[in-house]
């Protein structure tokens, strides 16, 4: 079931508070954080957050297309080999 | 021969009654299989034998394969687990603007000004932007993949250059 729309989006008050410290100050900096299930807003586009996923943190640089995700969207649980390792036609950005 | 090749799928199943194969693909270039004449099967690049390619369908991850000389279920289901590998001179070039995981492996970190970073040890490949994990100070440290952190990639150097900003190359479990 969709979240109430008379709530609003959950955005965690910490880390928005680090992004507005951040953008106040026109800095860059890795914010690591834990918050999967905060909803990315147009604040965080071109922060790098530190997303906790169980076992490590997983850089998660936002870009537009990401708003209205989830953080957590974006850092998995759970590791899936996707390329066959040694010498494959298989690319990377 | 071994390190001449270029590991581009694997046989997963037999597909019909006539021999088709159903083929994993690790390529991520469009229409690969389509334009192969021949490709090498082994279960490693060692031990290889050539097979004629006879009509491929399909794109994407999952390719139906038709060979000369597998005409029947029985004789495709002996291929299955096999890989398929092409020669290094009939590797395709990378998509615009993206690089081969195999080129990036071994690539040395370093920031504009040449301070050394680090050695990209292996790629994640995850939903908001792919991951060079490097191996810098004996720890591992995560890269996103994005032009605003990873400004430069040299494959035929060897080199990547990264803006280093603050906390990429800090130890996240350290506080």
């Amino acid at each position: 079931m969709a979240r109430s729309l008379k709530k609003g989006p959950y955005i965690d008050e910490k880390l928005a508070g680090k992004v507005d410290e951040l953008n106040r100050t026109n800095q860059k900096r890795v914010i690591k954080t834990w918050a999967r299930r905060c909803t990315i807003p147009p604040d965080f586009i071109g922060h790098t957050f530190a997303v906790h996923n169980g076992n490590k943190f997983i850089p998660v640089y936002v870009q537009e297309n990401m708003i209205g995700h989830k953080l957590g969207e974006f850092s998995p649980t759970r590791i899936f080999r996707s390329h066959p390792g040694g010498k494959a036609e298989k690319s990377s950005r | 021969m071994a390190q001449d090749l270029c590991l581009i799928g694997s046989i997963v199943a037999a597909h019909g009654i006539r021999g088709g194969l159903k083929v994993q693909s690790f390529s991520d270039v469009p229409g690969r299989f389509s334009r192969l004449e021949t490709v090498l099967l082994g279960h490693a690049p060692e031990r290889v034998r050539p097979a004629v390619v006879v009509d491929a369908a399909g794109d994407g991850s999952r390719v139906i394969l038709q060979l000369e000389d597998c005409d029947d279920r029985e004789a495709a289901e002996l291929l299955v687990g096999l890989n398929i590998y092409v020669e290094d001179a009939e590797m395709a070039d990378p998509p615009e603007g993206r690089h081969f995981i195999h080129d990036l492996i071994g690539c040395t970190v370093q920031t504009a000004s040449g301070e050394y970073r680090g050695t990209v040890r292996d790629v994640m490949l995850l939903p908001a932007n792919d991951i060079y994990v490097v191996e810098f100070e004996g720890r591992e440290v995560l890269l996103p993949a994005v032009p605003a952190i990873v400004t430069m990639v040299n494959t035929a150097e060897k080199a990547i250059t990264v803006e280093p900003i603050a906390g990429l190359f800090e130890d996240p479990d350290a506080d």
